[in-house]
């Protein structure tokens, strides 16, 4: 039931907010994130580490005929990111500014979408994951397309609609395809990470699995989406979509594509491309990044760059690797919420999102300055800051696969300063130049950065604290 | 004799048919009908049905087709407008229509008829006797159906051949 | 004279009452039918059409009632009258989802007709005859029977899409169904007489029992197939026999293009199962490759037509085309997994397609239909329910989860990979990305924010209708299981348990 209750929760609050009057959306909205965050946190405290097979499960028979459950479960590597999750829709429904349009709309369609990504990380029978996975494309959509920003945000929603979908619904495909290859007719992912069909069979559904969330992730070269989607979303929003929902498809890859298929041999071999591709991502992610003047873009684009730090863990079939990916997944939504809410707030007050238009800001916002070069440093990997332990560990994992990966990822290290930095110093340092903001940073929203600022160094000095409990796996065909 | 027969009936039929669809005159397309219908009519016959031959002549060429006939002397002769050319269509569908008859030709090479059951009197086929006995013992769903169908039909006729549309 | 024929005559009161307890939905919406009839010709002008329409659903509603009685307490289903009908369940099926059809259409229509000015009595009189028709298809076992039933269901739509005598448009849909539809029965019946000289009855089982693999050598039964198939596939609006589709959903009158989208294809389905999948099982390698064609070119050409339409009537048509290809894998492959399938999708589609047929028909005005994309402008603050209805129908029909129209596909599809199907299946997926383009841009005007503030008003039956048919769009998908278990009881006396 515990479970059940941290994804219905918010979907039941969501149906309730579409309807009140908009004054009192926001502050409901919040109470029913924190208390889908209290339970998901009580999930965590609980948690036993280094337990065997999936806890606080549930199995309810949906579809006899089918052999489909409604099965739920946790492990070392779902549990984070529930939490991650949880916290990050109170973090995004804080920051939604009181004066949005249909308020109640919007806030309903946050929590929809944070009750379908809860859905898609808790799921454990292939069926119930590709509901939700589906599932949490409505909300999205009609978020981006109804509340984006920008000249055309209806095409920017369709565009990301329809490329998803390509991918989800060709993983339909592979979703039956497991149920009638695997010879046992069952659609539960414990079960199926230890049946294993002939390789190249392997190698088809892995494609079409692998397709799917390497659109999602996003992972080069499927990520053509990700630009339009991320300038036109509004901020609040892409708190949950950058931070979590890119988040799903690596979580696809870790808890699907990984186990489900040890050998998936055919035209090439997928666990040499998928790595590959990661540090491609990784190098052509940052590169584009350097390139970009919008600040937004700029962000969209060292989000990429950062996937394939995760996407390359994950891939390098060894413990460091993957529990790197999964802390690291952790991280990563910590910090591209505080950079995506500090771009949004820096371009606010500027009146532009262009990051040469402006220069010299730190002289009239300090505490902004203050608060923006913590975040640009935990970006950029330094120790003691959360992302450090994270990318070290993803590196050391890809070395003991094939040192030539954990080389050219290595690279990505080098360039990220340059466009981190670059953006820190050309918008707030030197000479005042541009337009001039009208206030530094609010009260308001320092506290909302605090806890995330906070978190950033409690992992980055006590990582072990997550890491310790991802040694508990649901299901085999992960490394230990 | 018998082959001969049904060549000539054949042809009847064809001709009736093309004349149909391509008189101009509508009085000329119904007395094409009318012939087709005789010539089906003596294709019952030599299938043995003779019920059914006598029937389509009473009812089929002389109750139905008069009726035509009826409407097309009260409307008045006319003639339709020169049609639009066809350009390639009627060489496509000669083409077409020539491979068919080859498929169908090459098809009937190998048919097998199913043989009558053992035990089955042929002498009775085709009488009255014999329909009117099938016609309320087996066949009785389906006649009383048809008479559904021909009130439905009766019905959707008047509703489509009323002249004021708000009364009745 | 002696008789030349020795017959036994004997017809019993007792086989009388079983013969007909077979068929008592049928029989009983013939009653109804008979006497709503009646009761136009009695009442005066003024209360006509109400008493009609209250007949209507009354039968309609005793019809439902019968048949699921018979589900539950019959003892099965029997041949009744000499082998020509029969009430298994899967007719029962198919009577149960006839008339929830006919009810539905009959809400709906109640004030289309009023606000039109169409004879109302007449209207809900032609509907009645299709759903007799459209039951003696589904349960009809014998070649005969089949054909008439298709031919009754398919007169009464001819006029039924002409009943708007004073709009040129429905006197040319009617016509076109007419030329279209003869030519298709034509076909169909052709097949059956192949059928026949090679099988010698025209009892379906008893042609499954006569025909086995080796017919396949006789070139009469190859070509009954194949003409019996070209005539279905004209029926049920699949390609390359769908033109006539388009042009007649755009001129018949809305709530008669909201019947026939789902009554004339779940009925030609059922013949089509019948007659192929219950009748020639030995023969399943030829028919099979036929449908699959004709599934393949069904699934391309309706979701690549749709994309261009501007009028909803005619996009709704095409992805009706579409959808007809996607249900056609389930028929393809058979057993009891595809064929509960095929009944899951056919009932559920019955509520998501006619949702949307039905909220088009509320913005008809008394000039005509209104079906452009600018006739949905700013729905969502004329009539926020049908703006969040009408978004329900278009995301089912795209196959989103949770609605019923992910679930019917999943169940489809996999019926299709376990039949060994896996390039159509991959197809439908593909040509299902291309759908969710033109099903989600009919949204876009529903909630674009506009100035127009001109209500649409619905009435209570619509309403229902309305409501009906979202509730059950998203419930049966939530929990599918039981629509899915009626589907393979339906399915068993075909497939087999």
């Amino acid at each position: 039931m515990t479970l059940t209750v941290i994804w219905l929760l918010p979907l039941v609050g969501s149906g309730l907010i579409a309807f009140i009057p908009p004054r009192f959306a926001k502050w409901l909205g919040v109470v029913v994130a924190l208390a889908a965050l209290a339970v998901a946190a009580g999930v965590a405290f609980s948690f036993e580490p280094g337990y065997r097979g999936y806890q606080y499960s549930e199995a309810v028979p949906w579809i006899p005929q089918l052999r489909v459950f409604y099965r739920l479960g946790v492990d070392g590597i779902s549990l984070w990111l529930v939490v991650l999750n949880a916290f990050l829709t109170v973090v995004a429904i804080l920051a939604t500014p009181i004066a949005t349009r249909h308020l109640n709309r919007f806030v309903a369609l946050m929590l929809a979408m944070s009750a379908g990504l809860a859905g898609v990380f808790m799921a454990t029978d292939l069926v119930l994951f590709y509901v939700f996975w589906e599932a949490m494309l409505i909300p999205a959509y009609f978020l981006l397309w109804i509340f984006g920003e920008g000249d055309r945000p209806a095409r920017a929603a369709l565009k990301f609609v329809l490329y998803t979908l390509a991918g989800s619904l060709l993983m339909l495909v592979g979703v039956i395809g497991e149920y009638v290859f695997t010879g046992k007719q069952t659609f539960d992912l414990a079960t199926l990470a230890t049946l294993a069909p002939s390789p190249s069979i392997q190698f088809g559904l892995f494609s079409v699995f692998a397709l799917a969330f390497a659109i999602k992730t996003p992972l080069f070269p499927f990520h053509s989406w990700l630009p339009d989607a991320y300038a036109a979303a509004p901020t609040p929003m892409l708190i949950t979509f950058a931070g979590v929902m890119g988040k799903a498809g690596a979580y696809g890859f870790l808890r699907i594509a990984v186990p489900l298929f040890p050998e998936p041999v055919g035209w090439w071999d997928w666990r040499w491309v998928v790595p590959v591709l990661a540090v491609a991502a990784i190098i052509w992610g940052a590169l584009m990044a350097i390139a970009q003047r919008d600040m937004k873009l700029l962000v969209a684009y060292s989000s990429v760059s950062h996937m394939g730090f995760i996407v390359l863990g994950i891939f390098s079939y060894n413990v460091q690797g993957q529990q790197g990916a999964i802390l690291q997944m952790v991280n990563h939504g910590i910090i591209i919420s505080a950079l995506f809410l500090i771009v949004a707030w820096i371009s606010d007050r500027a009146g532009t999102r262009d990051r040469s238009a402006m220069a010299g800001l730190a002289a009239r916002m300090p505490v902004m300055a203050g608060v923006f070069i913590v975040v640009t440093l935990a970006a950029l990997g330094l120790p003691g800051l959360n992302s450090f332990a994270g990318e070290f560990m993803t590196l050391l994992g890809a070395w003991q696969r094939a040192p030539a990966l954990a080389l050219f990822g290595a690279i990505g290290l080098v360039l990220a300063p340059v466009y981190m930095l670059r953006l820190f110093q050309g918008v707030m340092q030197g000479p005042p130049a541009g337009p001039v903001p009208r206030s530094d940073i609010y009260i308001g929203q320092l506290l909302l950065l605090a806890p995330l600022v906070i978190l950033m160094f409690v992992i980055g000095l006590d990582p072990n604290a997550l890491t310790s409990l991802m040694t508990s796996l649901g299901q085999a065909g992960l490394a230990r | 004799m018998a082959i001969a027969i049904f060549f000539i009936a054949a042809a009847m039929a064809v001709a009736g048919a093309v004349g149909v669809v391509s008189f101009r005159e509508p009085i000329r397309s119904v007395l094409s009908l009318v012939v087709v219908m005789l010539a089906l009519a003596i294709l019952f016959l030599l299938l043995s049905a003779q019920f059914v031959f006598v029937v389509q002549i009473i009812v089929y060429a002389g109750a139905v087709m008069v009726l035509f006939l009826f409407v097309i002397a009260l409307f008045g002769p006319s003639r339709e407008l020169a049609r639009t050319r066809l350009r390639f269509q009627s060489w496509l569908s000669g083409l077409f229509v020539l491979a068919l008859l080859g498929l169908i030709w090459a098809m009937l090479q190998g048919v097998q008829y199913r043989q009558p059951d053992k035990g089955v009197d042929l002498s009775v086929f085709g009488t009255v006797q014999a329909i009117a006995v099938g016609l309320f013992t087996t066949y009785l769903y389906p006649f009383e159906l048809t008479s559904i169908l021909l009130l439905v039909a009766a019905i959707g006729a008047i509703y489509l051949s009323r002249k004021r549309i708000d009364d009745l | 004279m002696s008789p030349l024929l020795t017959v036994d005559l004997t017809y019993t009161w007792s086989q009388a009452l079983a013969d007909l307890s077979q068929i008592a939905a049928v029989a009983t919406l013939t009653g109804f039918f008979l006497f709503a009839i009646v009761v136009d010709l009695v009442l005066p002008k003024h209360r006509r059409g109400g008493a009609v329409a209250m007949t209507a659903v009354t039968g309609f509603a005793f019809a439902l009632a019968t048949a699921a009685y018979r589900w539950v307490y019959g003892q099965g289903g029997a041949s009744a009258y000499h082998g020509f009908a029969t009430g298994d369940n899967f007719a029962l099926f198919f009577e149960i989802l006839f008339a929830t059809l006919g009810i539905l259409t009959v809400a709906l229509s109640h004030s289309y007709v009023r606000k039109r000015g169409l004879l109302e009595s007449e209207f809900h009189i032609l509907i009645m005859a299709a759903v007799i028709g459209m039951m003696v298809l589904g349960s009809a076992t014998s070649l005969v029977t089949v054909f008439l039933g298709l031919e009754l269901l398919s007169i009464a739509l001819y006029i039924a899409c002409g009943f708007v005598r004073t709009e040129s448009r429905s006197q040319e849909a009617a016509a076109k169904y007419l030329l279209v539809g003869g030519f298709a029965s034509a076909f169909v019946l052709y097949g059956m007489a192949l059928i026949y000289g090679g099988a010698g009855t025209t009892v379906i089982p008893e042609i499954a029992k006569r025909l086995d693999a080796t017919s396949s050598g006789n070139p009469l039964i190859i070509l009954g197939i194949v003409l019996m198939g070209v005539g279905f596939a004209f029926k049920v609006s699949a390609a390359p026999f769908h033109m006539w589709t388009p042009d007649v959903y755009q001129g018949a009158p809305l709530p008669v293009t909201a019947f026939m989208s789902v009554g004339t294809k779940a009925a030609a389905f059922a013949m089509i199962v019948r007659v192929f999948s219950g009748g020639l099982p030995h023969l399943a390698p030829e028919w099979q490759a036929l449908l699959a064609f004709v599934a393949a070119t069904s699934m391309v050409v309706g979701n690549l037509m749709a994309i261009a339409q501007t009028s909803l009537k005619r996009l709704l048509a095409y992805s009706g085309v579409a959808q007809a290809g996607y249900i056609l894998i389930g028929v393809i492959a058979g057993g009891q997994s595809g064929l509960s399938a095929v009944l899951y999708y056919l009932f559920v589609y019955m509520f998501m397609n006619f949702g949307a047929f039905a909220v088009i028909t509320l913005l008809a005005g008394p000039e005509g239909d209104r079906d452009r994309f600018s006739d949905l402008e700013g729905l969502a603050r004329r009539n926020p329910v049908m703006a969040v209805l009408m978004s329900v129908f278009m995301l089912s029909l795209a196959g989103f989860p949770p609605s019923v129209g992910f679930f019917g596909k999943l169940f489809l599809f996999t019926a299709g990979v376990s039949a060994g199907y896996t390039w159509l299946v991959v197809l439908a997926v593909i040509m299902s990305v291309v759908s969710v383009f033109y099903y989600v841009r009919v949204l876009v005007p529903v909630w674009t924010a506009s100035a127009r503030t001109d209500r649409v008003p619905a009435s209570i039956s619509s309403q229902g209708v309305l409501w009906l048919s979202g509730v059950a769009s998203v419930a049966l998908g939530v929990y599918p299981t039981t629509v899915l278990l009626l589907g393979q009881l339906g399915a068993n006396p075909i497939s087999g348990p």
